[in-house]
């Protein structure tokens, strides 16, 4: 009966069954396209038992009768929706996966861009940040930290005893400030910031809820300590934008 | 073309040997008449959309059977009807008209099993199954005798997702793919539900026994 198949059962681009041939492993298969073919003849076999042989008159009868009142009926061809599509597959996903590559190199700039504009906001708000009348390097001279008092030229040495891996980097006061600016202009969010920044933040502060006032409290000083240092007419305390253009 | 066979074996030598019991046992050889005939009924030609209906209905059937039993005549005549309705919309060749028309017999089946409050296999006769004498000499032996209403009530024994995985495959004549899109399921799971089901098939066949007697 081997001729009944060429080899290939219903399923024809399977070539053998995931799990071993169906019938018993200790039967002696020649090899593994013997067993196939005797797995495929079961599989005929039982399909050709299952399928009706001819169709009923009637039944056909009222199918035909049914497509003719539809056809009658329907003026032009109906939307084809999704589940009446059953054109062979390649080209779909051909167009998906050219969409999915967009979509992910699309992704991935906007991603990249936000990170970047977060290390700006977050690292060099002092410096870059406009509309203030800022001298490009304030002493940063601090109460916690004496010691350090890089008021020569900018903070290209990091204070000694502090090992620093940004050695461009401002102080550890002024990043305070900073991350304090970038705070408050975020709505009192930790949002702006990154997780490093914001953690030091609330280990600095001393909890998360003590962060606005700490926060106040720092700008404040360093407020005062501009208007000592730099010797204009600002009032204490006062907003840092609403500085005269000139020095008396 | 998915329809073509890949052994070296003609075409028409092969629908000759298949055709012993009166009908071709190779559901897919007929996929390109069957395509060419739904692109003509979808013109409105009456004659070809019956041609379609005489290829597809057997398995269809055979299908329903599977699923609600002797009420498969009624859940198929519902099912033509959305068929020939819808038929404008549908996209796709020969294979995937059986694929197409299977999902619409499915959820009329669903509905009417939903409607009649009953589970599709009871297993009333998997005593019976189980013991099938095995004393039948060899694996063809067993297949010869096997009866519609005999394979009907083993199929039904099984349980509901390897049933419809081995119809929608030996029946109706779906590839993985295509019978996974009808089950709304993963290639890979229905492959394994037919697999397990049909091997279970066989073993209640008698063909282990056989087997091991070699």
């Amino acid at each position: 009966m081997g001729e009944r198949h060429g080899g290939d059962g219903p399923f024809g681009r399977r070539r053998a069954h995931p799990g071993g041939p169906l019938f018993a492993p200790g039967r002696a298969y020649a090899d593994q396209a013997d067993a196939d073919r005797a797995d495929s003849r079961f599989e005929a076999r039982l399909g050709a038992a299952l399928r009706t042989r001819g169709v009923d008159a009637e039944a056909e009868r009222r199918a035909v009768a049914a497509f003719r009142a539809a056809h009658a009926t329907q003026a032009s061809r109906a939307r084809t929706r999704r589940r009446d599509d059953w054109r062979p597959a390649a080209p779909r996903r051909a167009r998906v996966s050219l969409k999915a590559t967009l979509s992910v190199v699309l992704a991935s700039l906007t991603l990249g861009g936000v990170a970047f504009a977060a290390i700006g906001s977050a690292g060099s708000g002092t410096h870059a940040r406009p509309g203030t009348s800022l001298p490009a390097h304030q002493p940063a001279s601090t109460p916690e930290r004496p010691s350090a008092a890089g008021t020569s030229a900018g903070t290209a040495h990091p204070p000694s005893g502090i090992p620093s891996a940004r050695p461009h980097h401002p102080d550890t006061a002024r990043d305070t400030v900073a991350h304090c600016r970038t705070y408050e202009r975020a709505g009192n969010r930790g949002g702006a910031l990154d997780a490093t920044a914001w953690q030091r933040l609330v280990s600095a502060a001393g909890g998360e809820d003590k962060v606005a006032a700490y926060c106040a409290a720092q700008m404040k000083a360093a407020e005062g300590k501009r208007d000592d240092n730099g010797g204009n007419s600002a009032t204490n305390g006062g907003n840092s934008g609403r500085k005269a253009p000139g020095k008396k | 073309m998915r329809d073509v066979p890949r052994s070296g074996h003609e075409l028409g030598a092969n629908e000759d040997v298949l055709g012993q019991a009166g009908e071709p046992r190779r559901p897919q050889s007929r996929d390109g008449e069957l395509g060419a005939a739904v692109a003509r009924a979808q013109d409105g030609d009456e004659t070809a959309f019956a041609v379609a209906y005489r290829i597809v209905q057997p398995g269809l059937l055979g299908y329903l059977r599977g699923l609600v039993g002797e009420d498969a005549e009624d859940v198929a005549s519902e099912a033509w009807l959305e068929i020939a309705r819808d038929l404008s919309r549908f996209r796709g060749d020969g294979a995937g008209f059986r694929g197409w028309t299977a999902t619409i017999a499915r959820h009329r089946a669903l509905d009417h099993l939903r409607r009649r409050r009953v589970r599709p296999q009871a297993a009333p006769l998997e005593h019976d199954a189980l013991e099938l004498p095995g004393r039948l000499d060899t694996q063809d032996q067993a297949l010869e005798s096997l009866s519609t209403a005999r394979a009907l009530e083993l199929v039904r024994t099984l349980p509901r997702d390897q049933a419809e995985a081995v119809l929608l495959r030996v029946v109706v004549g779906l590839d993985g793919p295509a019978a996974a899109r009808v089950l709304g399921k993963r290639p890979g799971a229905v492959r394994t539900a037919a697999h397990r089901g049909l091997k279970r098939l066989a073993g209640q066949l008698g063909v282990r026994d056989a087997a091991t007697g070699v």
